[in-house]
C-alpha cells in the first residue's frame, strides 16, 4: 500500500478516438522523488495533471494516503504545485506571490510571515522580497514559484518541466537545489520532464511513457543498465544507445555492412531461441579505443574512419561509420583523435543489449 | 523621379477637385440633349429624387416647359435628396450659398421664404400681371410675399383637417356643422363630453392628439391661436414681445391644456388611435385622407370645419403651406427665370402633383380640372377650407425658432404641467435673441 | 512619401482643414443664410455659451447620459464576456447574438425601441404581468432619458464584450490553477486575478464607451426630437440645431470646441484615474 497509488489510470478525451493515457499503474512511497520522463506528447504531463486534479480522470482511480481522490477539487488533496511557466500572480510583489495561499485558507497573520520568512530564506530570495514578477530573472521566478508551493506543507509536490524554461547552467544549479529541498522537506514528490538527464540525477525511480503508455518503472541505473525495449534504451543515456541491425548465426554475428564479430558463449545460448534477425545495441562508452582492451578482444577488433569529434574537455564524442549505421564512441580525452583517422575499436561483449526487431523488446 | 512626383502630385489634385466637387463650368448647348443654340440656361433643382411620384412630376413638367419654350429656354433640373426634417437639401443650399454655386431656379419651403428672402438668397420675381397673379389661391400670393415683394410660387398647396369618424359620432348623437360656422372652443369641449362615453368602450380617447417635436405641431395648432384672437409674431416679422406671450395666447394653451385634464387626449402617444376607430376626432395634414382610403378602407372618415376661438370673426386662421419655387439672387437671368417658376407653379403642373401625390393644388384652375374636389366631400372641405380660410404660417426670418418654441412651449405647459406665462416668455425671450442679427444691422 | 499622399490628402480636406476653420468659426457670428454679414465677435461667443439655458440643459443631459450608459455598458460587458468564457456549447452562437446589435443600424434599432416602449408595446405587456401599470417611458420627462440610456448600453454592450472576451482569453489558463491550488474562490480569482489582467482593457473600453455616450445623437433624434421637455436634448443635438436648422454656424463652433474639450478632459481624467490607481497598489507595501 503506497502513500499515492495510481490503479489503472487512463485518460481519453472526447473529440479523439486515440487514449492520451492508457493504463498506468504505480505505487509511490512517502518521500519518494519519482521522476515521469518521456518525449514530448507521451502523456506524462497528462497524468501529473491527472493526479492534480486538473484533468478528470476517465479511467481508473487514485488514492492519496488510502482516500480516494477522482472526484475531489483540487485544494483538497493536499497537493502542491510547481507550473511549467510558474504562472506566478503578475501584479503581485514575491512576498505577496508566497502569501497569498496562506491568506486564503485563512491562517494567522503571525504564522503566515513566519513562514513566507522562512521559505524566502531558504531559497534566498531576501532581496527581491518585494519585486514584481516582470522585474524578475528566470532563475528568480523559478524559486518564487518553489516558494510558493513548499510554503503551504503540503504532503505531495508536483512539478511540471519547472526547469525547462532555463538556460544550461542554472538548470545544474536548480536541479541540485531542488533536490536539496526535497531532502529536507521530506516531502513526496512527482517531477516531469523530458530531460532524462534531470530524472536520472534528481529521481529515486523513473516511469518513463511513449504515446501514453508506460515502458519502464525502476531506479535510474536499472533503467540505464537493464532497458527492457529500445525505447527506454535508446531514451536513457547521453550520448545516445548505438543500434544495428544484425543477423546471428549461432557464435557468429554479421552486420549489414558485413562486419563480423563472435560472440560469448553465454550471449549465444541466451539468444539462440530467438530468430536470427535481431538490434544490437551498444552505448558510446563501450565502445573501446584502447590498446589494452583491444589486444583483450582481438579476435573481434573492428576498423573505422573518424568522420566527425565532439571535444568536450573532459570526454571526447567520437562519430564514425560501422555497421551501416553511424556509431558514436564516448572516449576520455586522452584518447585523441583526428578527423580523418583511422582506428581499431573492440565492442565490450558483456556489454551488448539485443532486441527482438519486430518487438523491440530486450532479450 | 521628378516625373513621378509630377504625378503624384496630379493624382492628388484631381483627388481633391472630386471629393470636393468642385464646379464645372456651365454646359453649352450640345452639351445636353434638347439644349439648342440660342437657348437660354436655366438650371433648377428640387428638393427630391427622381425615383418618386412627385420627382415624376417636376420631371415631367421640367420636360413640357422645355418643349413649350423651345428655342428660347432650356430647364435643366437636378433631384437633392432629403430626409425628413429637410436636411439634405438644405444643407445643400446652404453650402452652395457659401460656395456660390446656386442655381437659377430652387424650391423653397414656404416658411423659409422670409429667410431667404431677408438674407438674400431669393430675389423679388419679374412682375407678373393680375390676371397671373389671380390665378393662384390668395395664400399662396401670401406666402411667397414678404416685405410687399413676391418672391416665391407654390406649385402645392396643403391644409389641416379636423378629421372624425362619422361612425362613433353617430352613436354619440353628433351633427357636424356647415364650413362657415365651426365649433368654438367651448362647444368643441360639449361635443367631446358627448363623445367621451363611445371611445371608452373602445379603450380609446375622444381626441388623437400629440405635440411631436418638429414642424407639425406649429403647423395643425397654430389655427387655435389664429382664430383666438393671437398671433406669434407681428407683421413685420420682427417683433416676438407682446405678441406670443399675450393673454389671449395664454388662454389658448390654457384651452389646451382643458383638453388634457378633461381626459379628452391621451397623456402619453398612442399609435394609430384613429387609423384603429379609438379615437373621433384627429388633426392632420391633407395627405391623410388618401392614407385613410388606401390604408385604413374600415374608416369612415369625414372632414369637419376647423375649430375657432370664442370671438372669432370669419377671419383666416386655417394651416396652409408648402414648396414653392423661387429664382435665386445669384440668377441673372430673371425673365427666364421667372417664366421657368410661374410655369412649374401653375395649373398643368399642380394638376400632375394633385394626381400622382394627392397633394393640393395651388390654383383655381387646377381645382376645377380636378374632378375630385367635386365628387369627393372630403377632399371639396378641403378645398373650401383653404381657398377661404388659409392662413400661412408666420413669416420671419426666424422662424425655425418660432417653430421650435411654439411645439416646446405646448409640450412643457400642456405634458409637463409647467407655468404658462414664463413658459410664453421664455420662448419670447429665446426668440429675441434670434432676432438680434436682423434688428441691430441689416443689409 | 508618395505612399503617405493619398491619405494626407483626405486627411487633410476632411479633418485638419474642417477643425482649423471650426475653431476660426467659433470667434464669428457666422450665418450660413448670409455670409456678407459675418463680424469677428471674439469671446463672445465663448461666454455667453453657458448662459444660455438649452445648452446648459443639454450639457447636463448629456453628463447623465454618459452616468449611466458608462458602467452599465462596462459592466454589462463584462459580464456577459465572463458568462459566455464560462460556457462551452454554443459559445459562438451567443458571441454572435450578442454581437448583433452593435452592427445594426443606430436608426433602425430606434426605430424598433420606439414600438418597445409604446404604451402598447412589449414592455409595458411584460410589465402588465406583474401588475404594475403601462410606464410613459419615452414620453415622460423623468423616464426617457434613463430609457434612452438602458437601450443604448444595450446596443453597445456586444462590441466591450467582443473585447474583455479577447482579454479573457489572453489570460494564462495556469494563473487560474495557481489560485485554484491556493484555496482562492471564484470572487477571489476574479479580483486577484481577472481584473488586474483586464485593466489595460478596461481602461480603454471605459473610455470609448464615454466618448460614445458623449456624442449621443441619433437615438434621441428619431425617438424623442429632444424631449420631452428638452430632457433628451444633448450637446451634439444642440449643435446640429444650431448649426444646421437654425443657421448659426458660429454659435455651433463655438460649442464644438467646447464638446470637444470636454471629451478631452474626461478622457485625461479617466486615465490618470485608472493608473493611478494600478500604481497605488503597487507602491503600497513598499
Amino acid at each position: 500500500m503506497g502513500f499515492i497509488e495510481l490503479k489503472h489510470i487512463g485518460k481519453k478525451y472526447a473529440n479523439s478516438d486515440k487514449n492520451a493515457v492508457t493504463d498506468f499503474n504505480l505505487e509511490i512511497e512517502e518521500k519518494e522523488f519519482i521522476a515521469f520522463v518521456g518525449p514530448s506528447g507521451c502523456g506524462k504531463s497528462t497524468t501529473l495533471r491527472m493526479i492534480a486534479g486538473f484533468e478528470e480522470i476517465t479511467e481508473g482511480e487514485l488514492y492519496i494516503d488510502g482516500v480516494k481522490m477522482n472526484e475531489v477539487a483540487p485544494r483538497d488533496r493536499g497537493i502542491s504545485m510547481v507550473f511549467q511557466n510558474y504562472a506566478l500572480y503578475p501584479h503581485m510583489t514575491v512576498e505577496k506571490n508566497i502569501s497569498y495561499g496562506l491568506k486564503n485558507m485563512k491562517v494567522p497573520k503571525d504564522i503566515i510571515k513566519k513562514k513566507v520568512d522562512w521559505v524566502i530564506d531558504i531559497l534566498g530570495l531576501e532581496e527581491y522580497r518585494y519585486r514584481k514578477p516582470k522585474n524578475l530573472s528566470g532563475g528568480q521566478r523559478q524559486r518564487v514559484a518553489l516558494g510558493r508551493a513548499i510554503v503551504k506543507d503540503q504532503k505531495v509536490f508536483l512539478m511540471d518541466e519547472p526547469l525547462s524554461n532555463l538556460d544550461a547552467k542554472l538548470r545544474v544549479s536548480m536541479r541540485n537545489e531542488i533536490s536539496k529541498l526535497h531532502r529536507s522537506l521530506g516531502s513526496t514528490t512527482i517531477y516531469v520532464t523530458h530531460d532524462q538527464v534531470e530524472a536520472m540525477t534528481m529521481a529515486d525511480r523513473i516511469v518513463i511513457m511513449k504515446d501514453g503508455v508506460v515502458q519502464q518503472i525502476g531506479k535510474p541505473m536499472d533503467l540505464y543498465e537493464h532497458p527492457q525495449n529500445k525505447f527506454v534504451a535508446g531514451f536513457i543515456g547521453s550520448p545516445q544507445m548505438n543500434f544495428y541491425d544484425v543477423t546471428v548465426n549461432g557464435e557468429e554475428m554479421t552486420f549489414a555492412d558485413g562486419s563480423k564479430m563472435t560472440l560469448p558463449k553465454a550471449t549465444a545460448e541466451k539468444l539462440a531461441s530467438h530468430k536470427g534477425e535481431l538490434i544490437l545495441g551498444i552505448r558510446g562508452e563501450d565502445i573501446k579505443f584502447d590498446s589494452q582492451n583491444i589486444d583483450v578482444y582481438k579476435q573481434n577488433s573492428q576498423q573505422a574512419v573518424i568522420e566527425n569529434t565532439e571535444i568536450m574537455g573532459n570526454e571526447n564524442n567520437l562519430y564514425f561509420q560501422f555497421g551501416g549505421a553511424q556509431t558514436v564512441a564516448r572516449v576520455s580525452k586522452y584518447e585523441v583523435c583526428q578527423m580523418g583517422d583511422r582506428v581499431e575499436f573492440v565492442f565490450m561483449p558483456h556489454k551488448m543489449h539485443f532486441f527482438d526487431r519486430e518487438t523491440e523488446m530486450s532479450i | 523621379m521628378r516625373r513621378k512626383l509630377l504625378a503624384v502630385i496630379a493624382l492628388m489634385l484631381s483627388a481633391v477637385c472630386l471629393l470636393t466637387g468642385c464646379q464645372t463650368s456651365v454646359p453649352s448647348p450640345g452639351d445636353i440633349e434638347g439644349y439648342d443654340d440660342g437657348e437660354e440656361y436655366l438650371s433648377i433643382w428640387v428638393h427630391t429624387i427622381e425615383d418618386t411620384d412627385e420627382g415624376w412630376c417636376y420631371k415631367e413638367s421640367v420636360r413640357k416647359f422645355n418643349e413649350a419654350y423651345n428655342g428660347k429656354y432650356f430647364a435643366d433640373i437636378e433631384f437633392i435628396p432629403r430626409n425628413d426634417s429637410g436636411g439634405g437639401y438644405s444643407d445643400k443650399i446652404n453650402a452652395s450659398v457659401m460656395s456660390g454655386g446656386l442655381p437659377d431656379v430652387i424650391t423653397v419651403d414656404g416658411p423659409n421664404i422670409a429667410a431667404y428672402a431677408v438674407n438674400n438668397i431669393i430675389q423679388p420675381l419679374a412682375p407678373l400681371t393680375e390676371q397671373e397673379r389671380s390665378e393662384y389661391l390668395a395664400s399662396i400670393l401670401d406666402q411667397g410675399t414678404y416685405n410687399g415683394k413676391l418672391y416665391a410660387l407654390g406649385a402645392m398647396e396643403s391644409s389641416v383637417g379636423l378629421y372624425y369618424n362619422k361612425d362613433i359620432l353617430k352613436s354619440a348623437g353628433v351633427t357636424v356643422p356647415e364650413a362657415d360656422d365651426p365649433w368654438t372652443f367651448s362647444e368643441f369641449l360639449e361635443v367631446l363630453e358627448k363623445v367621451k362615453p363611445v371611445v371608452a368602450e373602445k379603450n380609446g380617447y375622444a381626441l388623437d392628439m400629440t405635440f411631436p417635436v418638429g414642424e407639425a405641431t406649429i403647423y395643425y395648432y397654430a389655427p387655435f391661436f389664429w382664430s383666438n384672437g393671437g398671433d406669434m409674431i407681428d407683421e413685420t416679422g420682427l417683433v416676438a414681445d407682446g405678441v406670443f406671450n399675450s393673454e389671449k395666447n395664454k388662454e389658448t394653451v390654457e384651452y389646451f391644456k382643458t383638453l388634457l385634464d378633461k381626459g379628452y387626449m391621451s397623456a402619453v402617444p398612442v399609435d394609430k388611435l384613429f387609423e384603429s376607430g379609438r379615437a373621433a376626432f384627429k388633426f392632420d395634414g391633407a395627405w391623410e385622407v388618401n392614407t385613410i382610403y388606401t390604408s385604413y378602407p374600415d374608416i369612415n372618415i369625414g372632414v369637419a370645419p376647423y375649430i375657432v376661438g370664442e370671438d372669432w370673426n370669419g377671419e383666416r386662421y386655417t394651416p396652409t403651406g408648402s414648396w414653392a419655387f423661387a429664382a435665386t439672387s445669384k440668377t441673372e437671368k430673371l425673365e427666364g427665370a421667372t417664366e421657368l417658376v410661374k410655369w412649374m407653379s401653375g395649373a398643368e403642373s399642380g394638376s400632375l402633383l394633385c394626381q400622382k401625390t394627392k397633394s393640393l393644388p395651388s390654383t383655381y384652375k387646377a381645382f376645377e380640372e380636378n374632378d375630385i374636389f367635386r365628387t369627393d366631400e372630403n377632399y371639396r372641405a378641403l378645398y373650401n377650407q383653404l381657398s377661404k380660410y388659409g392662413h400661412p404660417r408666420p413669416k420671419t426670418p426666424v422662424y425655425p425658432q418660432v417653430s421650435t418654441s411654439f411645439q416646446q412651449t405646448l409640450e412643457n405647459c400642456v405634458l409637463s404641467g409647467l407655468d404658462i406665462q414664463s413658459e410664453l416668455n421664455k420662448s419670447v425671450e429665446r426668440i429675441n435673441a434670434k432676432l438680434k442679427r436682423y434688428t441691430y444691422d441689416n443689409e | 512619401m508618395a505612399f503617405f499622399g493619398p491619405a494626407l490628402v483626405l486627411l487633410t480636406i476632411f479633418l485638419f482643414i474642417p477643425m482649423i476653420l471650426t475653431l476660426i468659426f467659433s470667434f464669428t457670428d457666422f450665418f450660413a443664410l448670409n455670409p456678407d454679414i459675418t463680424h469677428f465677435v471674439g469671446f463672445e461667443n465663448y461666454s455667453q455659451l453657458f448662459h444660455d439655458e438649452d445648452f446648459r440643459q443639454a450639457f447636463g443631459n448629456t453628463v447623465r447620459f454618459m452616468l449611466i450608459i458608462v458602467p452599465l455598458q462596462g459592466l454589462g460587458a463584462l459580464s456577459l464576456a465572463l458568462l459566455i468564457n464560462k460556457v462551452t456549447h454554443c459559445k459562438k452562437y451567443f458571441k454572435v447574438a450578442f454581437f448583433v446589435p452593435v452592427v445594426m443600424s443606430l436608426a433602425v434599432v430606434s426605430t424598433l425601441w420606439i414600438q418597445i416602449f409604446s404604451p402598447e408595446g412589449i414592455l409595458n405587456s411584460i410589465l402588465g404581468n406583474f401588475g404594475i401599470d403601462p410606464q410613459p417611458f419615452i414620453n415622460s420627462a423623468s423616464q426617457a432619458l434613463p430609457s434612452i440610456a438602458v437601450m443604448s448600453s444595450w446596443q453597445g454592450m456586444g462590441y466591450q464584450m467582443i473585447i474583455f472576451l479577447g482579454g479573457l482569453q489572453a489570460i494564462n489558463p495556469a494563473l487560474y490553477e495557481a489560485a485554484e491550488m491556493d484555496h482562492a474562490s471564484g470572487w477571489k480569482k476574479f479580483k486577484d486575478i481577472t481584473l488586474p489582467e483586464l485593466k489595460p482593457l478596461c481602461i480603454f473600453v471605459f473610455i470609448t464607451i464615454t466618448i460614445g455616450a458623449f456624442r449621443m445623437l441619433v437615438q434621441p433624434m428619431i425617438m424623442t426630437g429632444g424631449g420631452p421637455s428638452h430632457s433628451t436634448y444633448t450637446m451634439v443635438y444642440d449643435i446640429y440645431e444650431t448649426g444646421t436648422v437654425n443657421w448659426e454656424i458660429g454659435l455651433a463652433s463655438t460649442m464644438s470646441i467646447v464638446f470637444a474639450f470636454f471629451v478631452m478632459i474626461l478622457t485625461v481624467i479617466q486615465t490618470v484615474v485608472t493608473k493611478e490607481r494600478g500604481n497605488k497598489h503597487a507602491d503600497k507595501k513598499k
